[in-house]
């Protein structure tokens, strides 16, 4: 059984489709960011905030958050990197509302 | 569609090409323009190197920092001033950030490691005569440590809610150092909102709209 929750409360999905340049792999990111967001937003921050890795291959990832949330995972996987001191870069390729459109693109882009 | 810029991406190599991967991977990233900057002892240099880009096609322009420590930086600035160049001052005290306000620079640089506020309503009332703006450098926020970041983003925080109160525009600038320090300008905005608490729209503003008028007013490009 599924829990029922008001439509207003559940904040709107959002996928990040990001290309990851040099020394780096989608699960060390998701890995990175996981800490960085404990270390930026603390344990009460952190809880309410959504950051799944949903898809990767080779370059490509694609990450799930809400709208809500958007900048400050940004926040936390830059932030991630720049503390890691690996030579690696973000790009974010785009931001869609389904992970149906986000494959649509990469599908465009040939990625 | 909105046209990103970033006013500052170091130059410590006055080898072409290296500059020419530098400003591809800005492009690629989606930036329209970037600014090439320097300390003054390097002007001449990096304004020859920009030339050279722009006739390729690139668009770039010559940006430059100073460091004002003391009175004695003033003096080279009155010749500066007549170049056409985009001309930032990062004041290290509230002396010399009282005296930057009222030259004629495009931006005032807030510092990231310091102990004291530098910007304060005074220094804002005189910016906003001169229609000048308030740059924030990302990378050097990113690359500080744990205590400077947590001192630097309270009173940065202070500051921007200063000069927002007196309508000056904010402007958010990389600042990178080398190609992989070259932010996306989707993550810059997100930065900028989080650590800055800066609305949505006024984030992508300062890396947009803001910057692109400064440059307009300016013609650097």
């Amino acid at each position: 059984m599924r829990a029922k929750i008001p439509i207003g409360l559940i904040p709107r999905k959002r996928y990040v489709a990001l290309e990851l340049k040099g020394e780096l792999d989608a699960r060390r990111l998701i890995s990175l960011g996981t800490k960085a967001v404990q270390e930026l937003y603390g344990i009460l921050g952190a809880s309410g905030l959504k950051m799944a890795l949903k898809y990767y291959k080779g370059s490509i990832a694609i990450i799930e958050t809400t709208n809500r949330d958007l900048p400050k995972v940004l926040t936390a996987l830059s932030f991630a990197l720049f503390r890691s001191g690996l030579d690696a870069q973000l790009k974010v390729k785009g931001v869609y509302g389904t992970i149906k459109k986000c494959f649509q693109m990469l599908k465009r882009q040939n990625l | 569609m909105r046209k990103y810029v970033d006013l500052k991406v170091w130059s410590f190599s006055s080898n072409v090409n290296e500059l020419r991967s530098l400003i591809d991977v800005g492009v690629e990233m989606g930036f329209w323009a970037l600014g090439i900057t320097c300390y003054p002892e390097k002007l001449e240099k990096t304004q020859e190197i920009v030339k050279k880009l722009t006739s390729e096609g690139y668009r770039v322009f010559t940006s430059l920092e100073i460091e004002l420590l003391s009175p004695r930086a003033l003096r080279i600035m009155s010749k500066l001033m007549k170049k056409r160049i985009f001309l930032s001052i990062k004041p290290l005290s509230l002396e010399m950030a009282r005296r930057a306000v009222k030259l004629k620079a495009s931006s005032i640089v807030l510092p990231i490691n310091r102990n004291k506020l530098i910007f304060d309503s005074v220094c804002a009332k005189e910016l906003l005569k001169r229609e000048g703006a308030v740059e924030i450098h990302l990378v050097d926020l990113l690359k500080s440590e744990e205590k400077k970041l947590l001192r630097a983003i309270r009173m940065i925080r202070l500051e921007v809610q200063i000069a927002r109160k007196y309508g000056i525009p904010i402007i958010v600038s990389s600042g990178a150092t080398r190609e992989i320090e070259l932010l996306d300008p989707i993550i810059m905005a997100s930065i900028a909102e989080t650590f800055l608490k800066i609305p949505k729209e006024a984030a992508l503003n300062s890396i947009s709209d803001y910057p692109c008028s400064l440059l307009e007013k300016g013609g650097f490009i």
